[in-house]
């Protein structure tokens, strides 16, 4: 759930914006699907190449090397709130815009900290077994290309499970759609997303539309 | 000859056992063992055939040429071969039709693209299997087209499964019954549901199944719900709970039954031994309803048909059609759905326009921001069937009347769509003047549609509805041929607003010749929907009654009403424009905006006090006092204050100053709600902004460019992945015009990347308004 305080940050000041910001997440609760898919599987280093163990994914760059640094296993999933907040979108945009502008807002913290919620409980569920997650990367993060998003959606059966499809342009559809891997491993090593993001630095830490 | 009314097992799963017995890694193309390795593939469809399956399924699942492209009708073709080798004569052979895995509409594949896929799929099996099953399909808009691909270019038999999830939606928002209502009509042998649930889930899906379709129904579950680990695909359900669930489904009276995902010959076997013999299935009971992609209307009481998707009439309506405005017509469908109206009627045939192209766009963009049934309303049935191509539903087609050209032309399509029909009361004499002439052209229509093989809950009669003032007694007329319409089991259906035509406050004999309709037992009412809750009076009663005097007592009622309205509006204070801007009041903003058109031309009005007053606005963002939100509620209020000036303003001739700002979201991007606000804010300054939408191709902007030339291009992006199609753009429109320019923004836009494509970077709606005040002047 998120706070009417936060998402309202981003929609002005003052008891107006809390009070859109309020209208928005009534909307987007009242539409949201959470739901997801969600795999571990080892992982393969062969010849410099990072591998999904029974799977057709290959990860490839730098930036995902470093994450997974110390992992010998990954977990990933892909995680939506589903195609009925597109349609409340696409129907506000024509009655309310002031409204969709917000409910867009707020379904993308949404989907985000629903996120957040799939990783942590993996995070618990793993430190159990003396196991520690780093924290999750996505397609279109740093140099992992965001062409390898559909690989993710074969391997997942995203399509068959989640209904998710790509548009032309590799944007997920249902929009408010994630998906995400991180490494599991003894190391108990930590990146914070911030710092393995590219932009780090130069960002104004505003909203990531990463 | 297939049986689909007897008692038929399905194979189990076929993708899960064949990476289990191959070891292909998740991700890899299954359908390529068709190939590579026939025998793991034959070994699976013999195991299921040893195991009882009356009916295989080919591994064709993923074959498309979207997915394997010129390999496809190879792979097709060995498929059917290997499954022909393990069916021999034990059991039938089905060609299997998975969903293309695209995206159909805005941002992805064509409808026809998505057309020619399939097509291709069943041409490659060219019939050489005993029937073909289209399966689990999530969006009920790719289970059409491949229905219809199937249809069109084959005679074999279809049985037809959509996927659902737990909630008893599939994942694109379609609910069981609304897939049943919809595809039942279209020549199916069966319908089912298979994969993404376990039989335990699917059991109140199949019981709504059974209760909302005639058709022989199938079931096809997974072995639970699944689990990925180590790149494997768990199910969680053993075969004994599994047949023990599909028994409680078989006795619903489902005898088509087999496994989806997770299943083996084993479950197969075990089922096939446990719903052993045909269960009898409750009898269907028909009901009149109508239903979209995402909800179904059961016609049990009268139903309100919005009537306002209309340009008959309409002054703004008409515009919007004239120059592509779908934006303001897809918001009058909002709006009605809003006030209440359950259904909505869709007519857009104006002179000078492209009926077919604008009701393929309006059926197209109604059906993903409302979810209320459609009737498709057009005297063409090359409209008729383009639209009914298109819409994901039950649609009801109005309309078809007693001439023969008409039913020769227009039955055959509400039969192969599936759809209801709208059956006018008129023939080749006219409009019978008699209730008695009007009820014997429609027993007649009603007889054509049975005769067509339409059924009689989908038949509706239109006795109707005449201008009173200009006959007396029209109105009795038409209630009376109604009720024995009523009568004979067929629905009715009625304009309404005609019969006040002529007359001051329609609304108020609309409103009493609605109520009279609806006693007679009307159950779709054509109507403004907020007339649903406007109170008639006694005059307009008497006056749709024909009593003697009435017209004159009605007239002199109505004319006492208006003197009180207009002493209400007198006396106030002069309000302030600005107050009611900046405050996003656009109820206020209107008012003040008629107010001010007593004393002033609509142009000065404009810009005396409107765009001052947005420019505070401007300011007022621009120093962070107020937000976007507010800057939006701002263009929305100064819109509303628009809006009071435009009768005049286009009465005038006024409208066009040649400012005009073509807008496009780029191709392949689907974001567009900045660009929306750029247009809200930027329409309010006088320029004339030519929308052309989302997911734009670069020859329908260059077309644009050179049908408003000179002008201004705006063109926005939000992904890294699209942006590289606005140079793209931008390098086309140039090439014919070197000097046009270019505004462009969104999220990954920067000024740097603006100016190496060419383009003025546009930080956000205020900006855009500054460079396009910089361009005209």
């Amino acid at each position: 759930m998120i706070a009417a305080e936060e998402l309202a940050k981003y929609l002005g000041k003052g008891n107006e914006a809390l009070a859109l910001a309020e209208r928005a997440i009534e909307e987007v609760a009242a539409c949201a699907q959470e739901k997801c898919v969600e795999a571990t599987a080892r992982l393969v280093r062969e010849n410099g190449t990072l591998r999904v163990e029974n799977t057709m994914l290959e990860l490839p760059g730098r930036d995902i090397a470093d994450l997974l640094e110390g992992s010998d296993a990954v977990y990933y999933f892909c995680a939506t709130i589903g195609a009925e907040v597109d349609r409340t979108i696409e129907r506000l945009k024509l009655s309310d815009l002031t409204l969709a502008y917000a409910v867009d807002l707020c379904a993308g913290l949404w989907v985000d900290e629903y996120c957040d919620r799939l990783e942590n409980a993996m995070r618990a569920k793993l430190s159990e077994k003396g196991l520690s997650l780093t924290s999750r990367f996505s397609c279109g993060y740093g140099d992992l290309p965001l062409v390898l998003q559909s690989e993710f959606l074969e391997t997942l059966k995203a399509d068959r499970f989640l209904g998710i499809r790509l548009t032309a342009g590799g944007m997920m559809i249902p929009s408010k759609t994630v998906t995400a891997i991180a490494g599991i491993g003894t190391s108990g090593k930590q990146k914070k997303r911030c710092e393995s993001c590219s932009k780090y630095g130069s960002c104004d830490g505003g909203l990531c539309s990463d | 000859m297939i049986d689909f009314y007897g008692k038929l097992i399905l194979d189990g799963a076929t993708g899960s056992l064949l990476t289990e017995r191959s070891g292909a890694p998740a991700g890899y193309r299954l359908e390529k063992l068709n190939l590579e390795n026939p025998e793991v593939v034959y070994s699976v469809h013999r195991d299921y055939v040893d195991a009882g399956s009356d009916v295989i399924y080919t591994n064709t699942f993923g074959a498309n040429p979207l997915k394997l492209g010129g390999e496809t009708e190879k792979v097709i073709k060995a498929a059917v071969a290997i499954a022909r080798k393990a069916a021999g004569d034990r059991a039938y052979v089905a060609l299997d039709v998975g969903p293309l895995g695209k995206l159909i509409g805005e941002g992805g594949i064509s409808f026809d693209e998505a057309y020619e896929n399939y097509a291709a799929v069943i041409k490659a099996a060219a019939d050489e299997t005993d029937l073909i099953v289209i399966e689990t399909m999530t969006d009920i808009a790719d289970a059409r087209i491949a229905l219809l691909a199937a249809k069109e270019n084959s005679k074999l038999p279809i049985m037809l499964s959509m996927s659902f999830e737990a909630g008893g939606r599939s994942a694109f928002g379609t609910d069981v019954e609304s897939f049943a209502r919809t595809v039942s009509g279209m020549g199916v042998s069966a319908i089912g549901i298979n994969c993404s649930l376990g039989p335990v889930e699917m059991y109140p899906m199949a019981k709504k199944l059974v209760e909302s379709t005639p058709l022989p129904v199938f079931i096809k579950p997974n072995a639970g719900m699944p689990r990925f680990e180590n790149g494997r695909t768990v199910y969680d359900i053993d075969r004994a709970r599994f047949c023990e669930a599909m028994a409680n489904i078989h006795a619903l009276g489902v005898n088509i039954l087999g496994g989806c995902c997770g299943t083996t010959p084993d479950y197969i076997r075990m089922l096939a031994a446990q719903t052993a013999g045909k269960a009898e299935r409750e009898l269907y009971k028909p009901v009149r309803a109508l239903c979209c992609g995402t909800a179904t209307v059961k016609v049990d009481g009268m139903k309100v048909v919005g009537e306002r998707i209309n340009p008959t009439g309409k002054k703004r309506f008409q515009a919007a059609l004239r120059e592509g405005d779908f934006d303001y017509i897809l918001a009058q469908g909002i709006e009605q759905s809003q006030a209440g109206a359950d259904i909505l009627d869709v007519n857009v045939g104006l002179n000078g326009t492209d009926e077919k192209y604008n009701m393929v766009r309006v059926v197209e963009g109604l059906q993903k921001v409302v979810s209320r049934p459609l009737v498709i309303d057009s005297s063409s049935p090359e409209v008729l069937e383009a639209a009914l191509r298109r819409y994901n539903g039950k649609a009801l087609v109005n309309s078809v009347n007693g001439k023969q050209s008409s039913i020769d032309s227009v039955l055959p399509l509400v039969k192969k769509y599936g759809a209801a029909v709208v059956c006018l009361a008129l023939d080749e004499n006219g409009i019978p003047s008699t209730a008695e002439g009007r009820v014997a052209v429609g027993k007649r229509l009603v007889d054509e549609c049975l005769k067509a093989g339409i059924a009689t809950e989908d038949i509706y009669v239109d006795t109707l509805t005449m201008a009173e003032s200009a006959e007396k007694g029209s109105a009795q007329c038409t209630v009376g041929a109604l009720e024995e319409i009523k009568k004979t089991g067929a629905g009715t259906v009625l304009g309404v607003s005609n019969v006040s035509f002529g007359m001051p406050h329609r609304e108020d004999i609309n409103a009493c010749f609605l109520a009279m309709a609806k006693d007679a037992g009307l159950d779709l009412a054509i109507i403004n929907p907020s007339l649903i809750n406007i109170k008639y009076s006694d005059y307009a009663r008497d006056f749709l009654l024909a009593k003697e005097g009435s017209t004159d007592a009605y007239i002199a009622y109505a004319a006492k009403t208006d003197s009180v309205k207009t002493e209400d509006l007198t006396g106030k204070d002069t309000p302030d424009m600005t107050r009611a801007i900046v405050g996003g009041m656009g109820a206020r903003a209107r008012e003040v905006a008629e107010t001010l058109l007593a004393t002033l031309a609509p142009l000065d009005v404009a810009a005396q006090h409107i765009i001052p007053a947005l420019d505070v606005v401007g300011d007022l963002y621009e120093k962070g006092v107020i937000f976007l939100p507010q800057l939006i509620a701002a263009a929305d209020a100064a819109k509303q204050a628009f809006s009071a000036l435009e009768s005049r303003m286009a009465a005038q001739g006024a409208a066009q100053d040649g400012k005009r700002f073509v807008l496009a979201t780029v191709k392949g991007d689907i974001h567009d709600i900045g660009k929306n606000i750029v247009k809200a804010v930027v329409s309010n300054y006088g320029y004339k902004v030519v929308d052309l939408g989302r997911d734009v191709d670069y020859p329908v902007v260059l077309a644009a460019v050179e049908k408003n030339y000179p002008c201004a291009l705006g063109l926005s992006a939000l992904m890294t992945t699209t942006a590289q199609n606005m140079a793209e753009t931008i390098r086309l429109v140039r090439e014919k015009y070197p000097d046009l320019p270019v505004l462009v923004g969104g999220a990954v836009i920067t000024p740097e990347y603006a100016e190496s494509i060419g383009g003025v970077y546009c930080k956000d709606a205020n900006a855009t308004v500054k460079a396009l005040r910089e361009i005209f002047g």
